[in-house]
């Protein structure tokens, strides 16, 4: 430790310079923090998803809801719930509104959805009554006992009128599923305001055994492949893999980026080092005669790559927190569909490995070079 | 000024003859460049790839009429009694044979196998539908035959979604075969299914078409065309130019694309900035003797400290240019879906000049200080012996 000081003055030897490559390395690492955080999140969601439960949807002809009791007596079923999803906007056509409307048989089927039991007793007692998440109440301006008239497209309507009028009933906990934005309304009001040619049911499936979900989604379409109502049904987990497998490649790009910046620093960070290394050969030519040993000499440099390297991915790493920080609530439009960065310690020691890697081979061939050196050679250029 | 120019012209070559001996600066700067700007222009390609698909099939000479208050296709509905009003319409352009140019679609989303949340579109097109289509032509097995439950699939939607002539759809009523595939120069019914729009409208339970297609006389056209549809008390349908339509409907998924791009672009573009700045500061600290002894021996300040900005310049450019040419070659063309549309990634010549320019910029930031720096040398005190 009593080296520090000569490693301090090897780094400052130039400020300007030195600064540069702090503030560059913690640009690359700012956005490896940032695309590296956006894949975590994005598994994160994925594996967040249950896999013993199972949405069944129609592949042809809508489903009606007497299919509800032959899948809850199929193989493995624990509960089959009915719902049917109602889709509008409130008040602006930016508002988008997508409301669940669950049927009683859906309690059993999806104990977990954030309903007390006299909430849940009162959205079945109340047809118009909604329940409205956190994120999405406060997205909307909502608060209990508001109406929330859900503004459709002509012909969605038995009546064609133009929008549906709901109560809110109150407000509930968000659900890690859907980033916050859920309405639970009333199915069988849905149901019957609905145009007789719009109609349609899905299901949820609650399964006893979560290793059984996919097979067990296969079987449900099986049965129904050659009946009057063929179905498609998948897990939560597979539904939502897909998903995010039909979006942007957000695997390919996270890395791919990530990774440019860091290659971008590698040599910027590489011809620091040996820049310095070669202008103080004399010096290390000193030391090689005062008889320091070879390894002494690799940790010098070693630690003068180590300290912007580090330090360049630990402010970059708060920065990229920071940035992740900023609540959902103040982004607008664009930013607000692109998954917050989670920085998990994974990800967090993830960059310090990858600051520790980059040090290591941007003193590789500084350390090989003075490992060759010839020490009156060296002296004689004092 | 002519005398400047010349110090300055002689002062360059002087530092590019010096760059071989400078070369592993110079090659960070390159690449930091080529990697900035190859990560841009990469993802970039994402936006106008998705953008072209709708800017081929675009023209402000057709209009899409939907009905009132729809603002997609899928919410809204017209009625044949409503079709059979708009075939009334002013300025609607017709074949030499007399046949209006317009189709009454509608469509149907098709689960794709194992595929909750995404979907093929099939659309129902009129008997004029492929005619409104630019470049459509059939390229293996032939059209489907009106009347019959017949798809054909286009070239974009066959390699994403690994569909061929004579696979099966499930749709609503049965299995139809795809008895054809056809292309049209890259525009966004390639993501689709086509078949006919009454046997679609007969299986699915739609009683209704979702829009109608309309080619007019010519782009000046879609005013009248507008009014009177306004103006008929029994229609309640809103028309709008096709391009306008298509703009309206991407441009949210366009802008997410984008402003990821830019948001990416920017804070690579700072760790590039600062990289620079690094190397050209050194790149002067090194030069400093030669620098010192061109301004004892009398050139101008300014001469000297613009031919590092040059310097600074000539190697970003060159790093942009290498930057841009790796990711032309390597994304370039390439098949992407999102969604439900597929396309082709897109590196266009307008995106390597803003590659470009931002490198440039960059080099003019990043090289301000180290050529201030150059030019006010105090030229005594650098040519002292260390």
């Amino acid at each position: 430790m009593k080296y520090l000081p000569l490693i301090w003055s090897a780094l400052w030897r130039k400020p300007a310079e030195a600064t540069l490559v702090l503030l560059a390395v913690t640009a690359a690492f700012t956005l490896f923090g940032l695309m590296v955080g956006m894949d975590t999140t994005v598994h994160q969601v994925v594996a967040s998803k249950r896999m013993d439960r199972i949405v069944v949807n129609a592949r042809q002809v809508p489903l009606t809801i007497a299919l509800t009791d032959k899948i809850a007596k199929m193989d493995g079923v624990a509960a089959a719930g009915a719902w049917t999803g109602f889709s509008g906007y409130y008040r602006e056509p930016q508002n988008f509104v997508f409301v669940d409307a669950v049927h009683e048989s859906s309690r059993n089927a999806r104990p977990e959805l954030p309903l007390t039991s006299p909430q849940w007793d009162a959205l079945f007692a109340n047809p118009t009554g909604v329940f409205v998440s956190r994120t999405h109440a406060r997205m909307l301006g909502l608060k209990k006992g508001d109406h929330l008239p859900v503004s459709v497209d002509p012909g969605t309507l038995a009546d064609n009128s133009r929008s549906l009028n709901f109560e809110v009933l109150g407000i509930v906990d968000d659900e890690p599923d859907r980033q916050g934005m859920m309405i639970l309304g009333n199915f069988n009001y849905v149901d019957r305001e609905r145009s007789p040619d719009r109609k349609q049911v899905s299901f949820w499936v609650a399964v006893k055994d979560p290793a059984k979900g996919a097979q067990i989604a296969a079987s449900i379409d099986h049965y129904f492949a050659n009946s009057g109502s063929p179905t498609t049904s998948i897990t939560f987990r597979d539904a939502e893999q897909n998903m995010s497998n039909s979006g942007v490649p957000i695997n390919a790009m996270t890395w791919g980026v990530g990774g440019a910046g860091l290659f971008m620093i590698l040599f910027l960070v590489g011809n620091a080092i040996a820049q310095s290394v070669r202008d103080r050969t004399p010096e290390f030519a000193v030391l090689k005669t005062l008889g320091f040993p070879e390894w002494r000499i690799t940790i010098l440099v070693l630690a003068e790559a180590l300290v912007p390297c580090i330090t360049g991915a630990v402010v970059g790493m708060a920065l990229a927190s920071r940035v992740a920080a900023v609540p959902r609530s103040f982004l607008t439009g664009t930013f607000a569909r692109m998954p917050a960065p989670t920085l998990t310690p994974t990800v967090q020691g993830m960059a310090i490995g990858t600051a520790v890697l980059l040090a290591i081979l941007s003193a590789l061939v500084p350390v090989l070079r003075l490992r060759r050196l010839s020490v009156p050679a060296a002296l004689a250029r004092c | 000024m002519g005398a400047l120019l010349r110090q300055c012209l002689v002062v360059f070559r002087l530092g590019l003859s010096g760059l071989k001996v400078r070369s592993a600066p110079a090659f960070v700067i390159v690449a930091g460049m080529a990697c900035m700007v190859g990560v841009l222009l990469s993802m970039l390609s994402v936006a106008r790839g998705f953008l072209r698909i709708y800017e081929i099939a675009g023209d402000p000479a057709r209009a899409i009429v939907l009905s009132a208050g729809a603002r997609y296709e899928s919410g809204s509905s017209i009625s044949l009694d409503d079709l059979k009003m708009i075939l009334g319409a002013p300025r609607i352009r017709k074949t030499p044979l007399d046949a209006l140019q317009m189709s009454a679609e509608l469509s149907v989303q098709i689960p794709v196998d194992g595929f909750a949340g995404g979907a093929l579109n099939a659309r129902g097109i009129g008997p004029e539908g492929a005619s409104l289509r630019p470049g459509f032509r059939i390229v293996a097995g032939r059209y489907f035959r009106p009347g019959v439950r017949e798809l054909i699939v286009g070239v974009g939607a066959e390699r994403a979604f690994h569909l061929s002539v004579g696979s099966h759809i499930i749709m609503p009523d049965g299995e139809w075969p795809i008895v054809g595939s056809f292309s049209a120069a890259g525009g966004l019914v390639e993501s689709e299914l086509l078949a006919d729009a009454a046997t679609l409208m007969a299986s699915s339970r739609n009683g209704t078409f979702n829009s109608v297609l309309v080619d007019l006389q010519s782009s000046d056209s879609f005013d009248m065309f507008d009014r009177w549809l306004a103006s008929n008390p029994g229609l309640r349908v809103k028309a709008e130019r096709q391009p306008d339509y298509y703009r309206r409907t991407s441009a949210e998924d366009a802008d997410f694309f984008n402003v990821l791009a830019y948001t990416v672009g920017t804070i690579m573009a700072i760790g590039a900035l600062f990289g620079a700045a690094k190397i050209l500061y050194a790149m002067v600290n090194m030069r400093i003797r030669e620098i010192a002894t061109l301004r004892a021996i009398g050139f101008a300040a300014s001469a000297v400290a613009v031919s590092v900005l040059l310097e600074g310049m000539l190697l970003s450019l060159a790093g942009g240019a290498l930057g841009a040419g790796l990711a032309w070659l390597a994304f370039d063309g390439r098949l992407s879906s999102y969604m439900n549309s597929v396309f082709h990634l897109a590196v266009t010549p307008q995106m390597v000049a803003l590659g470009l320019a931002w490198a440039a910029t960059l080099a003019i930031i990043g090289g301000a200080i180290p050529a201030l720096r150059a030019g006010r040398l105090q030229v005594a005190a650098a040519l002292r012996p260390e």
